[in-house]
C-alpha cells in the first residue's frame, strides 16, 4: 500500500516536469496549472490503486497528457485565441533569446501530436523507452514521430526566416 | 516507415544521439560509408540535432512551485468539504421539515397506546439526520485543520470504502433482531420495515460504488484519438 509519505515526494519530486509538460502543451500558464493540478488530483485518488509496473514519473506524464487532451478540446469546442506563447517572456536582445522566441512559437505552432512527441523528448529527457510506454506503441514508431515532429517543426522554423 | 531518404536520416539521427540500431539500419549506414551522400547527410543530422537541443534549451517562465502546491492542497480540502456542504444543507432542509412535522405529535404519547410506530420513525429520522451533520460537521473541520492532508484523506478514503460494507453487516443483523420479534409480537409494520431495509441497502451500494469509481482511473481511448487524429 503506498503511503502519504511517498504521494508527498511524488509531487515535490515531479510537480515542475508536470507544469512544464503542459505549459508546452498548452502555452498558458493558468492552463498549466489548472492541468498540473488535476493531474495531482487524480493520481491522489489512484495512489492507493498504483502498481508500480511504471515510474512514477511516466504515470504522471500519462495523466497529465490525458488532462491536457480534456481541455485542449475543450478549447476546441468554445472558439478561444490558438494557444500562443503569450506567457512567454518577451524576445531578448541577443541571437540566442531571439531564436529561443522562435523556436518556442513554431512550437507552438505545431500539431499537437508532434509537439508532445518534441516535448516529452528534448523539455522531459525522457528516454525513447519510457516515450513509448507512455504512449502505449513500439519504440520504432516513437523515432519515426520524432522524425516527423522534427521536420515540421525544421519546416515552420525555415518558414519564419523566409518571411523575415 | 517506406520512404528509403527517411530511413537513412533517421538511422543517422539514432546513431547520433546514441542509440542502439537495428541490423537494417547499421547496414545502411555500412553502405554510405565514405560516399558523398554521407557527408550530406550528416550535415543533416547535425542540423537536426542543434534544432532538438534548442527545443531542449527552452525554459518555462519561473513558477512559484510551492505556491502552486498550496494551491492543489486547497483545491482538495475544499473538495473534501464541498460535497458535504452540498450534503449537510439538503439533510436540514428535508429532516428539518420532517422533524417540523413530527414534532407536534411527536411529543404527545398516546395516553394508553403510548407512542405510535410512524412517530418512533420520524424520531429515529431526526435523530439520524442529527448523527450525519455531526459528523459531518467534526469532518469538515479536520479536512480544513489538518496538518497530514493528504494521509487524512487516503485514511478517509479507505475507511469511506469500509463504512458502506459495515453499515449494510449492521443493518441485516438488527433486521434478523427486528423479523424476530415481529413474527413474535407482530408490532413493526412489514411494508414500513422493509422499505426502511431497502432504502439503507441502496444508499451504501450507492456509496460504495462512488466510493470505489473514484479511484480508478479514467482509461478514455478517445483522448489519445485526439492526439493522433488532430490536425492543425
Amino acid at each position: 500500500m503506498r503511503t502519504s509519505q511517498e504521494f508527498t515526494e511524488a509531487v515535490d519530486a515531479n510537480w515542475d516536469a508536470v507544469y512544464h509538460l503542459a505549459y508546452r502543451l498548452c502555452g498558458s500558464r493558468h492552463d498549466a496549472e489548472d492541468i498540473a493540478q488535476q493531474t495531482f488530483y487524480q493520481a491522489f485518488r489512484a495512489w492507493s490503486g498504483f502498481e508500480g509496473r511504471s515510474s512514477v514519473r511516466t504515470w504522471l506524464i500519462k495523466i497529465a497528457i490525458h488532462a491536457s487532451a480534456r481541455l485542449l478540446k475543450e478549447r476546441d469546442r468554445t472558439p478561444q485565441p490558438l494557444a500562443s506563447a503569450k506567457d512567454e517572456p518577451a524576445p531578448g536582445t541577443n541571437a540566442v533569446e531571439d531564436r529561443h522566441a522562435e523556436v518556442r512559437l513554431a512550437l507552438m505552432e505545431l500539431r499537437p501530436l508532434h509537439r508532445l512527441v518534441l516535448t516529452l523528448f528534448c523539455v522531459d529527457g525522457l528516454t525513447h523507452g519510457e516515450i513509448a510506454e507512455i504512449l502505449e506503441c513500439p519504440e520504432g514508431t516513437v523515432w519515426s514521430r520524432l522524425h516527423h515532429a522534427k521536420k515540421a517543426l525544421a519546416a515552420k522554423l525555415e518558414r519564419k526566416e523566409h518571411v523575415r | 516507415m517506406t520512404d528509403p531518404q527517411e530511413q537513412k536520416e533517421l538511422a543517422a539521427l539514432k546513431q547520433s544521439l546514441g542509440a542502439p540500431l537495428t541490423e537494417k539500419e547499421r547496414a545502411l549506414l555500412l553502405r554510405l560509408r565514405g560516399t558523398p551522400e554521407e557527408e550530406e547527410l550528416g550535415a543533416r543530422t547535425a542540423a537536426t540535432r542543434r534544432l532538438l537541443e534548442q527545443v531542449s534549451e527552452l525554459r518555462p517562465p519561473a513558477v512559484d512551485t510551492r505556491g502552486m502546491v498550496e494551491r492543489l492542497e486547497q483545491r482538495m480540502r475544499s473538495q473534501a468539504v464541498e460535497f458535504r456542504k452540498r450534503f449537510v444543507p439538503f439533510c436540514a432542509v428535508v429532516f428539518g421539515l420532517a422533524a417540523v412535522a413530527g414534532a407536534v405529535p411527536l411529543v404527545i404519547p398516546h395516553p394508553r397506546h403510548g407512542m405510535p410506530e410512524i412517530r418512533q420513525l420520524w424520531l429515529l429520522l431526526f435523530l439520524g439526520a442529527c448523527a450525519i451533520c455531526s459528523m459531518m460537521y467534526w469532518h469538515n473541520r479536520r479536512v480544513l485543520r489538518s496538518d497530514d492532508l493528504y494521509g487524512f484523506l487516503m485514511r478517509h478514503e479507505r475507511r469511506s470504502r469500509r463504512t458502506p460494507l459495515e453499515v449494510v453487516g449492521g443493518v441485516l443483523a438488527i433486521a434478523v433482531v427486528f423479523l424476530l420479534e415481529w413474527s413474535r409480537s407482530g408490532t413493526v409494520r412489514a411494508a414500513a420495515f422493509v422499505g426502511g431495509l431497502l432504502v439503507v441497502l441502496s444508499l451504501a451500494a450507492l456509496f460504495l460504488r462512488r466510493s470505489l469509481r473514484r479511484t480508478r482511473l479514467s482509461q478514455d481511448a478517445e483522448l489519445w484519438g485526439w492526439w493522433y487524429g488532430e490536425q492543425r
